[in-house]
């Protein structure tokens, strides 16, 4: 750090932004956002396979399942509202075994 | 068994021919046979860029459409030996070779070359879908500006998609007062948002003008900054291991005085 920035931030005179950060952090949100922007197929693609993998553990409203993918600051999720309707018991006990939870 | 390389960058304007000219001419002076193949059909621009724009006969399509043997359209370079052209057409249009036809053009040439380098039209249509069927390996070329950095960006998903494994950066037009002042992005921050190898660096060169001016390219003159730039490329393109050039610019006595006191 020079002298005068030194001085700068002693009396709270901040220095314009390098252009430099200000490209380098457009970018970084603009590819974020390009990253994500994906066709209906492909989103209808993802949630069938969501669909038929949840459906093995519990019932669920098929045709209110939400699936998008949101571009946060730092990170790209992809975010499921899926209504469960029952749990399959059959799934559960095959998987915890017959012991816990006290189901036969 | 030769290998086919294209250059390619989604944004016009970055270099992608002058790129594909260096590269080209630089393994010829390896010693290596190399062909440049203009895949900018309708659009052709390399023939002039190598100064070889009054030796065409023959052209891409022709060749694709059976009017001529491959061997009738590919021009000999007299200046280097083992470096040679396949000019693209300039009255057809982008899809008049598919890219089943690019891929068997590319693996008759690695028959006889070292190196096939081809020159991709500019966007992401089926133009450069048919242009990188043969490839490969894929140079993205890019600026240090937000625009090309973004397309870059583009071009590398797809090549993703399409299978292309392991596309290698050229970081063009670098110019190193621009960096050092803090207004232009530098070489790690463009890596680090593509995240994908660095192949090199070429800075900005006003010798490039004047080559495209002669139709000669700047890899031959070693005076050219660019153009030993490109011949470190290919020199590593060939699997050599050469150091990235030093481009600082050489600091002055004022400027660091300048520095000192936070005025840069």
């Amino acid at each position: 750090m020079g002298l005068l920035s030194v001085i700068q931030n002693a009396i709270g005179v901040q220095k314009k932004q390098k252009s430099k950060s200000v490209a380098k952090e457009r970018l970084r949100q603009v590819l974020l956002r390009d990253r994500v922007d994906i066709s209906p197929q492909f989103m209808r693609a993802v949630r069938y396979d969501m669909v038929a993998a949840v459906s093995r553990y519990m019932d669920i409203g098929e045709d209110d399942v939400k699936i998008q993918l949101y571009a946060g600051e730092y990170k790209v999720s992809l975010v499921a509202d899926i209504p469960v309707l029952k749990i399959k018991h059959l799934a559960r006990l095959q998987i915890d075994g017959n012991n816990k939870n006290g189901l036969v | 068994m030769g290998e086919v390389i294209v250059v390619t960058s989604g944004k016009g304007g970055v270099g992608k021919t002058t790129t594909t000219a260096n590269i080209g001419t630089g393994f010829a002076l390896l010693g290596k046979k190399a062909i440049m193949v203009d895949a900018d059909i309708g659009l052709r621009n390399l023939d002039v860029v190598m100064g070889l724009e009054n030796r065409i006969v023959y052209d891409l399509v022709d060749v694709v459409e059976g009017n001529c043997d491959l061997n009738m359209a590919i021009i000999r370079d007299k200046r280097f030996e083992n470096l040679h052209l396949l000019p693209a057409a300039q009255t057809k249009d982008k899809n008049a070779v598919t890219a089943d036809q690019m891929g068997m053009l590319c693996r008759e040439l690695m028959l006889d070359f070292d190196y096939v380098v081809v020159d991709c039209p500019a966007g992401i249509e089926q133009g450069f879908r048919n242009a990188i069927a043969g490839a490969d390996r894929a140079v993205i070329v890019t600026t240090p500006e937000v625009s090309a950095v973004r397309d870059a960006d583009r071009i590398i998903g797809l090549l993703e998609d399409m299978g292309k494994s392991g596309p290698l950066l050229l970081i063009n037009r670098i110019r190193p007062q621009m960096i050092q002042k803090g207004d232009m992005m530098d070489i790690e921050d463009v890596v680090e948002i593509l995240s994908i190898s660095l192949l090199g660096i070429v800075p900005e060169d006003e010798y490039i003008v004047v080559s495209t001016n002669r139709g000669e390219p700047a890899v031959a003159n070693p005076s050219s900054v660019a153009g030993q730039a490109y011949k470190n490329i290919a020199r590593r393109l060939v699997g050599e291991e050469v150091p990235l050039m030093d481009i600082r610019s050489k600091e002055t006595f004022f400027g660091r005085l300048k520095k000192l006191f936070g005025f840069s």
